[in-house]
């Protein structure tokens, strides 16, 4: 561990009370594969790139409508191979992985609430789960902190496919409000996953 | 394009790189200060009073406080330049040292360093200006090294980062400022160098999350 106060604590590590009983995994592969890949290695990055994929998709299949995951795998290893130059082969691998896809799914995150702004007319159906944030599985966690308000059209319309007049129905807030507080727990959504670690 | 298509794209298009390093990352700041301050000097920009001011306490006090200041934002800005660095260790110890900064020049002040009169003489707009003008400038080429290094690195804090940078570009333009300005009254520090400093660190992060973004 760095003696500068600045540096986090190294992540990763195993007890050695168990490291012996341990079946050396996949993943404990990827640090040597990316080492040989920053010195130009193609068959060593080809195979760890197939690992990652798969790793990818099950990641942001967790966080993410089924539509979107493709996307966002590529667009993460797209990233991956730019920024690959940033792996420090001294450390272990997942964490550096983690934290790529943990920053694509943000921006991504980012992206959508803002692309929200935009005005729809009111007879587009909005049953289109593919313009959904994430799955319920972690998005039902963070909802508890929004304003009930917001937590309730973004249930109604996101998770449960109603329309924005469904849901205006339901909630008694007009269309125009249940959109403004759509977009607005959409983006405190993403304000509160960039603020938290370790979400995986 | 299918992934597998991609996957082969990738490893089709591959070639060394070098491993980012602090160390080498931070040569292009420390060579651009040097080079500053090669420049005031050769430019008579060294304050006439040096010799004497070195035998004061608070011409040490503002070199010690930006000096240190630009060495904890450089070394924050630099451990935060990979995906799992983070700057807001480094953040708070930066806050920390200004607050230390600030009441070791209320100290100083209390002690007599300050220039006699009342606040307008010890302010003196018209240089206060000035200097917060030409730290600004000093400022800047520091921070284009730093922001050169975010776009290249791959930062996921991005705002803090930026914040962090900020500090270090704003610290190194008060630090070589300090070489030639002959004010050591704790207060006028305080406030001009202060302002100059906020509204560069603050500027930084408005921008450079947006330059930075990958």
């Amino acid at each position: 561990m760095s003696v500068f106060p600045f540096s986090r604590p190294e992540s990763g590590a195993v007890p050695s009370s168990r490291a012996a009983s341990m079946k050396p995994r996949a993943e404990d592969e990827w640090g040597p594969l990316m080492a040989a890949a920053q010195a130009g290695h193609g068959g060593a990055y080809r195979r760890l790139l197939g690992e990652i994929r798969d790793w990818l998709v099950g990641y942001y299949a967790r966080r993410l409508p089924p539509a979107m995951v493709e996307d966002a795998v590529q667009d993460t290893l797209i990233a991956i191979h730019a920024k690959r130059h940033t792996y420090d082969p001294a450390r272990p691998f997942r964490p550096w992985l983690a934290a790529v896809a943990r920053y694509k799914w943000i921006d991504r995150l980012r992206t959508m609430a803002r692309d929200m702004a935009e005005p729809l007319p009111e007879d587009v159906a909005t049953g289109d789960h593919e313009s959904a944030v994430t799955s319920a599985t972690v998005l039902r966690d963070l909802m508890g902190q929004l304003k009930p308000a917001q937590a309730e059209v973004i249930r109604l319309v996101k998770l449960e496919g109603f329309s924005i007049e469904e849901a205006s129905a339901r909630t008694g807030q007009s269309g125009s409000l249940v959109k403004v507080n759509i977009h607005r727990g959409l983006a405190k959504l993403a304000a509160m996953v960039g603020g938290k670690d370790g979400v995986d | 394009m299918s992934t597998e298509g991609l996957l082969d794209a990738l490893a089709a298009d591959l070639k060394p790189v070098r491993r980012r390093s602090p160390v080498r990352d931070a040569m292009p700041i420390l060579l651009i200060v040097a080079i500053e301050l090669l420049l005031i000097t050769a430019l008579g920009g060294l304050r006439g009073d040096l010799s004497g001011a070195m035998g004061r306490p608070a011409f040490w006090w503002k070199l010690a406080s930006f000096g240190l200041l630009a060495a904890v934002g450089a070394r924050t800005t630099m451990s935060s330049l990979h995906p799992v660095g983070s700057p807001r260790r480094g953040l708070r110890w930066s806050f920390l040292l200004i607050g230390a900064a600030l009441l070791v020049g209320w100290a100083l002040d209390q002690a007599g360093a300050g220039r006699p009169g009342d606040l307008a003489a010890r302010l003196v707009w018209r240089e206060g200006l000035f200097c917060m003008s030409a730290i600004t400038l000093l400022s800047i080429p520091p921070i284009v090294a730093i922001a050169l290094l975010l776009r290249r690195d791959a930062a996921t804090d991005r705002g803090g980062t930026a914040l962090a940078a900020g500090i270090t570009g704003a610290a190194c333009g008060t630090f070589l400022f300090t070489w030639h300005c002959p004010h050591d009254d704790p207060l006028y520090i305080v406030v001009w160098y202060g302002l100059a400093a906020v509204c560069v660190a603050l500027f930084a992060r408005l921008l450079l999350p947006r330059l930075i973004r990958w």
